[in-house]
C-alpha cells in the first residue's frame, strides 16, 4: 500500500520535485540492476529505504528534535509572560531576629550587652530618612520607581558595562531583585533561581508598594559587621538610631550594600570612603541632592573613633565594635549566668532584652578595692571573691568573682549547678552558675544548724561539752573524729559560746540531735542552692554530720543570700541582679522592685541566730570585721579543712556579704600569706569584709537588730543519738576558738559546771581585742601558747 | 544544561557502539543487495547507525520534556 502510494507520488516524470539529475542517477540503477517496479522503468532505492519503518521512524524523530525545543522555548515563554500577573508570592524566609540584649546598672547606665555576631535592630518606616533612601536609590537602583520589578535597560547597561570591562563590573538586579532574593530565592547561582527572581520581582510590584518594597529592604539588606538591616548598621557603626544618619552617613551606609565585607570601614576604611565618595556623587548626578549638599558631605571622611581630628573638622565617624567591654565583668558575668538561667539563651543574645540591674557602682567599686586590697602582695591562683546584697530586696548591689577577670573568667562568686536543661521562670532561688565547682564553707555552714535547732525548740543556752576532740557514736573507720581548731578544748558550753567560738566538737553533737537531713533542707531553702534538700549529696551518698562544719560546696553568692536571710528576720528575698526585664516589646518579663518575701524561717529564730551572731563579731573569732556597730552587725568565720578554703559572712539589717578566699586551681592551704601563717576566716577574709562594709555603710545610719521578743523557752531534752552513720562527707572543717589576742590573766567563769571558759562580750569595749579565757582543762598546748601569743 | 547532560552521552554511546560492531562486520545493511548499488551510502549505513541516531534523537527530545517541567515547576513554585 505504502510502496504504490509513494511510486504515485514520486514516479512523475517531470514532476515538480524531481529533478531531471536525480531521473538520470535512479535510471543508471535500474539498469545496473535490471530491477523495474510495477513493469514502469522508474527505479528508485529511496523508495526502498523510504519503505523501511526504520527510515520513517528516523525521519520523524528527526522533525520532532526540530520542533520540541521551539515548543518548549515558547510555552515557557508565554508562562514567564503570562504568570507574574496573577501567581501569589511563596511565604517569606525568616529575617535575622537577633537582637542585642542591654544591661544597665541602678543609674541607668549600660554597663554590657549581650548579643551573637549577627544582629538585627527593628526600625520604624517612618524612621527611615529621605537621605537614606535616596542614598540607596541612586547607589543601587537608580530607576527603581520607574521599573516593574526588573529593569531591562538596567540589564543591557549593566551587561555592556561587563563588555567593555572585560568581565564583571555592574550588576543589574533591582532593589525587587535583591528584596527577592534576600527574602524568597536566596543566593544560588544557578539560571532556575535567576527566572524565579525576576517572576517573583514582577509579582512583588504587583502586590506592594515601591516604599514598602524599599523598607523591606532595608530592614533586610546586610550591611557587614553582623548587621542584617540599617537599624543595626546605623547602631553598630554609628551608635545612633537610623532617624538621625546624615547624608554622609546614609551614603556610606548604601556604599556598602554592594560589598559589605570588602568595604568595611573599621577594616577597610578606604575603601567604604571611595563608596562614601561614590554614591554621593551619584546622588548628585541624579539630582537628588543639591551641589551644596554635595559640597558639604564630600569632605567628611570616614573615620574610625580613635583617629578623630583633633581641629573638630567634620567626619563620618565608625566607632568600634560592640563588645563585652564592660567596668564590671565580674557582675555582668553573673548577670549574663542568672538571665540564661531564667530565659534561656535565645532570649538572652537575641531578645533584645532590655535589664535593669542591681548594680551600685559605688558599691562595686569599694568591693573591688577591698579585695584588690586583701589580695595585694600576692599573686595568682591565690583569689577572693565577694558578694555583696541587700537582704531586704535580694538585689546584689555588688560581686568580686576573682583577682583578675581578664586572666580567668572563671566566677569564683558563683557556683556549680546540676545541669539545666530548661530555663527556671518563677521568682525563687536559682542556681547561677559560674564555671567553678563552689567551696566548701567551713564553721560558716554553722549558723544553719543553730537556726534548725532554735526552729526545733532548743535554747541558746542549752549546753554541750566541748572536748577537743569527739568521736561520732557507733561510727568507725576515718572521719569519725572530729576535732576543735589547734585541738582546744572546754568544758560545758552553751550554744551561743559555741557558736561565738566555732567549737566543732559542741556542733557535731548538735547536727545529730536535730538530724542531718533537717538542716540540710533548712539551708537550701534559706537560699544554698548547692545544697541537696533531700539530705543527699551528688553522688548518692547521704550528707553526714559533718555537713554542720561545712562539708557541703556553696558559692559565695549563696552564703550572702543565705545569711541575708537572717539580716530579714527569716524573710527570703532571692538573690538577684535584676531589678526589672522587659523584652524587646517592652512587655515586662520581670519586675523584682515589688516582689513577695517568703518567709522561711520564724522571725523569732532569726532574732535569735543574729543575736548568737553578733558575739562572733564581739568577742568571738570574727572580732577583726568589726565596724563599730554593736547591735547591727553579725557574721560567721569558715575555714575548710586543711585551710584550703577561708570565710567571712557577715550582714547588717542593711547589707549581708560573704567574702571567700583561697587558691582558685586547688584546695592548697592557705599558709604563709601576707604575714598570716595559717588563713582562717577571721584573718584576711574578715578583714576585707570589714574594709568594704565599713566604706560602704560610711555615712549610712547604723540600724541595730531586732532583740529577740522572748526568752528562749527551756531547752528540751535531746533525745540520745542512737546511730549515727558514719560520715560519708569530706572530713571535718577546723576554726579556732579564736583568733584574737589573749587575756593576760585567764578570767574565771561563772555559771557551768564544769565552768565554761568565755567572758561575757558586754566587759569588752568593741574597739578592744575580746577576753577570752583557755579553756581550764586541758590547759593549752605549748604550741597554741605560741600562736596566740604571736597574735597578740 | 539538562540537555547537554542527556544528550553528549547519548551521542557518544550511540557512536561507539555502532563503530565498534561496524568494524566486527556483524551489523546488517540497510539495504542488503536487492535495492542499493554497490558501495552505494545506503549500502554502507549499517541499520544500527540508524538506530543509534534515533536514540540520540530520543534523548534530545526527553531533554527538551525535562527541561520544559523543571522550567513550569521552578517558575510557579
Amino acid at each position: 500500500m505504502g510502496r504504490s502510494s509513494l511510486r504515485v507520488q514520486t514516479s512523475g516524470r517531470g514532476g515538480s520535485w524531481v529533478s531531471a539529475q536525480w531521473e538520470e542517477r535512479l535510471f543508471a540503477s535500474e539498469a545496473v540492476f535490471g530491477r523495474r517496479i510495477g513493469g514502469a522503468a522508474r527505479p528508485w532505492p529511496t523508495i526502498e529505504a523510504w519503505d523501511d519503518p526504520l527510515v520513517r521512524g528516523v525521519t520523524a524523530l528527526a522533525v520532532a528534535s526540530a520542533l520540541v525545543p521551539v515548543l518548549v522555548v515558547g510555552l515557557l515563554s508565554v508562562f514567564l509572560l503570562a504568570s507574574p500577573l496573577s501567581g501569589a508570592l511563596p511565604a517569606e524566609r525568616p529575617a535575622i531576629d537577633s537582637q542585642i540584649t542591654r544591661v544597665y546598672d541602678r543609674n541607668g547606665v549600660e554597663i554590657a550587652n549581650f548579643r551573637r555576631y549577627d544582629t538585627s535592630l527593628p526600625v520604624a518606616r517612618a524612621d527611615i530618612p529621605p537621605v537614606l533612601v535616596d542614598a540607596v536609590v541612586a547607589a543601587e537602583d537608580q530607576r527603581f520607581y520607574s521599573h516593574k520589578g526588573v529593569d531591562s535597560r538596567g540589564i543591557i547597561r549593566a551587561f555592556m558595562a561587563d563588555l567593555r570591562g572585560g568581565g564583571y563590573v555592574e550588576g543589574a538586579s533591582t532593589i525587587t531583585q535583591q528584596y527577592v532574593r534576600m527574602a524568597y530565592v536566596g543566593d544560588e547561582r544557578t539560571m532556575g533561581r535567576k527566572l524565579r527572581e525576576a517572576v517573583l520581582a514582577g509579582r512583588l510590584e504587583k502586590k506592594l508598594s515601591k516604599d514598602e518594597i524599599l523598607y523591606r529592604y532595608l530592614s533586610r539588606a546586610y550591611f557587614g559587621s553582623g548587621a542584617y538591616g540599617v537599624g543595626a548598621a546605623a547602631d553598630t557603626y554609628f551608635r545612633k538610631p537610623v532617624k538621625d544618619l546624615t547624608l554622609s552617613e546614609a551614603a556610606m551606609l548604601a556604599g556598602l550594600l554592594t560589598a559589605p565585607s570588602l568595604h568595611d570601614p573599621r577594616t577597610s576604611p578606604a575603601d567604604a570612603e571611595y563608596q562614601r565618595v561614590r554614591v554621593l556623587d551619584k546622588m548628585a548626578d541624579q539630582h537628588r541632592i543639591s551641589p551644596t549638599q554635595l559640597a558639604e558631605a564630600r569632605p567628611q571622611r570616614v573615620t574610625l573613633a580613635e583617629d578623630m581630628p583633633r581641629d573638630g573638622s567634620p567626619a563620618t565617624v565608625v566607632q568600634p565594635p560592640r563588645t563585652v567591654e564592660t567596668k564590671y565583668p565580674w557582675f555582668s558575668d553573673y548577670v549574663r549566668s542568672y538571665l540564661l538561667a531564667r530565659y534561656g539563651d535565645q532570649a538572652v543574645y537575641a531578645g533584645g532584652l532590655r535589664v535593669e540591674t542591681s548594680l551600685d557602682p559605688d558599691l562595686q567599686a569599694k568591693a573591688e578595692a577591698a579585695v584588690g586590697e586583701a589580695l595585694k602582695g600576692t599573686s595568682a591562683p591565690l583569689d577572693m571573691a565577694l558578694v555583696s546584697l541587700d537582704p531586704a530586696t535580694g538585689q546584689v548591689k555588688a560581686l568580686v568573682g576573682g583577682r583578675d577577670f581578664a586572666r580567668s573568667q572563671v566566677n569564683l562568686a558563683l557556683g556549680s549547678c546540676p545541669a539545666q536543661s530548661q530555663p527556671q521562670p518563677g521568682d525563687g532561688p536559682i542556681c547561677v552558675p559560674g564555671g567553678g565547682s563552689g567551696r566548701q564553707p567551713g564553721s560558716a555552714f554553722k549558723p544553719f544548724t543553730l537556726a534548725e535547732a532554735l526552729e526545733q525548740g532548743m535554747s541558746v543556752d542549752k549546753t554541750y561539752r566541748g572536748p577537743s576532740t569527739y568521736t561520732y557514736p557507733h561510727c568507725t573507720g576515718v572521719g569519725c573524729t572530729v576535732h576543735n581548731a589547734e585541738s582546744g578544748g572546754y568544758g560545758y558550753l552553751t550554744l551561743r559560746q559555741a557558736t561565738a567560738y566555732s567549737v566543732n566538737t559542741v556542733y557535731a553533737q548538735l547536727i545529730q540531735d536535730v538530724g542531718v537531713k533537717k538542716v540540710a533542707s533548712l539551708a537550701n531553702r534559706m537560699g544554698l542552692t548547692m545544697v541537696n534538700p533531700d539530705g543527699q549529696q551528688p553522688n548518692g551518698e547521704p550528707y553526714g554530720p559533718s555537713l554542720t562544719l561545712g562539708a557541703a560546696e556553696v558559692s559565695p553568692l549563696d552564703m550572702a543570700a543565705a545569711y541575708g536571710v537572717f539580716a530579714n528576720r527569716g524573710m527570703q528575698e532571692a538573690a538577684t541582679p535584676i531589678v526589672k526585664v522587659t523584652d524587646s516589646t517592652g512587655k515586662v518579663l520581670e519586675d523584682n522592685r515589688a516582689r513577695a518575701a517568703k518567709r522561711v524561717l520564724a522571725e523569732n529564730v532569726a532574732d535569735q541566730v543574729n543575736d548568737v551572731l553578733k558575739d562572733v563579731i564581739g568577742h568571738g573569732t570574727g572580732t577583726a570585721a568589726d565596724i563599730g556597730r554593736p547591735n547591727g552587725t553579725a557574721g560567721k568565720t569558715g575555714t575548710a579543712e586543711n585551710y584550703s578554703n577561708a570565710w567571712f559572712v557577715g550582714y547588717t539589717p542593711q547589707l549581708s556579704t560573704a567574702v571567700w578566699m583561697g587558691y582558685s586551681d586547688s584546695l592548697r592551704p592557705l599558709v604563709n600569706i601576707k604575714g598570716v601563717s595559717r588563713v582562717f576566716g577571721g584573718t584576711i577574709p574578715a578583714k576585707a569584709w570589714h574594709d568594704y562594709m565599713a566604706a560602704a555603710l560610711d555615712g549610712v545610719p547604723p540600724v541595730d537588730f531586732v532583740p529577740p521578743s522572748k526568752p528562749a523557752p527551756p531547752p528540751p531534752v535531746p533525745a540520745a543519738p542512737s546511730v549515727t552513720p558514719a560520715p560519708t562527707t569530706p572530713p571535718v572543717t577546723y576554726e579556732p576558738p579564736v583568733d584574737v589576742p589573749l587575756p593576760a590573766d585567764p578570767v574565771p567563769l561563772p555559771t557551768y559546771s564544769p565552768p565554761v571558759v568565755i567572758v561575757p562580750p558586754a566587759t569588752t569595749p568593741t574597739t578592744e581585742p575580746p577576753i577570752i579565757s583557755p579553756p581550764p582543762s586541758p590547759a593549752l598546748t605549748p604550741l597554741q601558747g605560741i600562736l596566740r601569743g604571736l597574735q597578740r | 544544561m539538562l540537555v547537554l547532560l542527556i544528550v553528549v552521552p547519548a551521542v557518544i554511546v550511540a557512536v561507539g557502539v555502532v563503530a565498534v560492531l561496524d568494524w566486527l562486520g556483524v551489523l546488517p545493511r540497510l539495504d542488503t543487495g536487492t535495492a542499493s548499488a554497490p558501495g552505494s551510502f545506503l549500502e554502507r549505513l549499517p541499520r544500527a547507525g540508524l538506530y543509534a541516531a534515533a536514540g540520540v534523537m530520543a534523548a534530545w527530545i526527553v531533554a527538551w520534556v525535562v527541561l520544559f517541567v523543571v522550567g513550569i515547576s521552578t517558575l510557579s513554585g
